[in-house]
């Protein structure tokens, strides 16, 4: 059964020759059933494609040989991966401390602070006698200091 | 992916082992030395271990993902040995491309030709020439790589064939 398809004009079909070259599989997917169409009733987009085939052919030359192996890829990986986290012989503190890197430090350093003002919006007052203990620790009798 | 994103290595291996040898053929055609490419495709390759949970299979196709990867490390490593050759020598930057393609790459004459005609192309030909052509990408996926249009992506393609075809007429 023929599949519908767009019928693409000659000046479409020459774009198209001049971008992605001769060879179908390059052709844009939903236009190259039409192209391939108008192709075979047309000897001047014949000509175009055969121009466009020899730079193909060019640049069919130039084929690289590839030569990473994966052993090599994964090998970086290991090292990566032992650059970023921390070393299997460290204390727990200093792997707390590595935990606690950047952000985590800031965040932990707030933490007193923002139990502090809790507390001091919160109207909590201290137990009396606990006033009363501070207030003879800080103000020393002034009898004591006398030479009476 | 996803088992990648779960510090799955063996999963990990199996997809170097598919996706590298297209990933350097597009890093030395575009960057034009072999060793340089290797590089890149090994920090394309740290990128998407550290990565992989970025990845979204909705969004893209794998290879998609990893070819953009390495053309914007590409493009970073064109554009930093461009600023330095601008202050470090006088002579352009296509013929000392030339010279390390036939150092690395090119070993018979008509590879050279065709080699020097690429380097004279900008970057943004020759990318949008490489991944269309030897990487036999989808124009769609070529235009999203490059974060351009269909439509851009086609007219750097004309005016790359167009240029190359001029260049290698004239040499012969």
């Amino acid at each position: 059964m023929k599949r519908s398809h767009h019928p693409i004009s000659i000046a479409r079909a020459q774009e198209i020759f001049d971008a992605y070259g001769a060879s179908p599989e390059r052709w844009p997917e939903e236009e190259r059933e039409a192209l391939a169409e108008l192709l075979a009733h047309s000897p001047n987009l014949q000509r175009i494609a055969a121009e466009a085939a020899l730079l193909d052919g060019l640049l069919d030359q130039w084929q690289p040989a590839p030569a990473i192996s994966t052993r090599a890829v994964l090998d970086a990986i290991a090292i990566e991966d032992a650059a970023r986290t921390p070393e299997s012989g460290e204390s727990p503190v200093e792997h707390l401390w590595h935990f606690v890197s950047g952000w985590r430090r800031a965040a932990l350093a707030l933490v007193p602070l923002v139990a502090g003002f809790a507390w001091g919006f919160s109207g909590v007052t201290p137990a009396d006698d606990v006033a009363l203990q501070e207030f003879y620790l800080l103000n020393f009798p002034l009898e004591v200091l006398s030479d009476d | 992916m996803q088992r990648v994103s779960r510090g799955d290595r063996e999963a990990f291996a199996t997809v170097v082992e598919l996706h590298s040898p297209a990933l350097e053929g597009f890093a030395i055609r575009l960057l034009a030395q072999q060793s340089l490419a290797q590089e890149v495709v090994q920090e394309t390759w740290i990128r998407a271990w550290q990565k992989a949970s970025h990845y979204n299979a909705g969004r893209s196709r794998l290879t998609t993902w990893l070819h953009q990867i390495t053309h914007n490390l590409c493009v970073d490593l064109l554009r930093r040995q461009q600023h330095e050759k601008r202050y470090a020598t006088a002579s352009g930057p296509s013929e000392s491309l030339v010279r390390s393609v036939e150092q690395d790459v090119v070993h018979q004459e008509a590879q050279a030709e065709l080699t020097r005609a690429m380097a004279a192309l900008s970057e943004r030909q020759r990318t949008a020439l490489i991944l269309t052509y030897y990487q036999a990408l989808p124009n769609r996926d070529v235009a999203e790589i490059m974060d351009l249009s269909v439509r851009a992506v086609e007219s750097l393609l004309v005016r790359a064939r167009q240029q190359l075809k001029t260049t290698l007429e004239e040499s012969s």
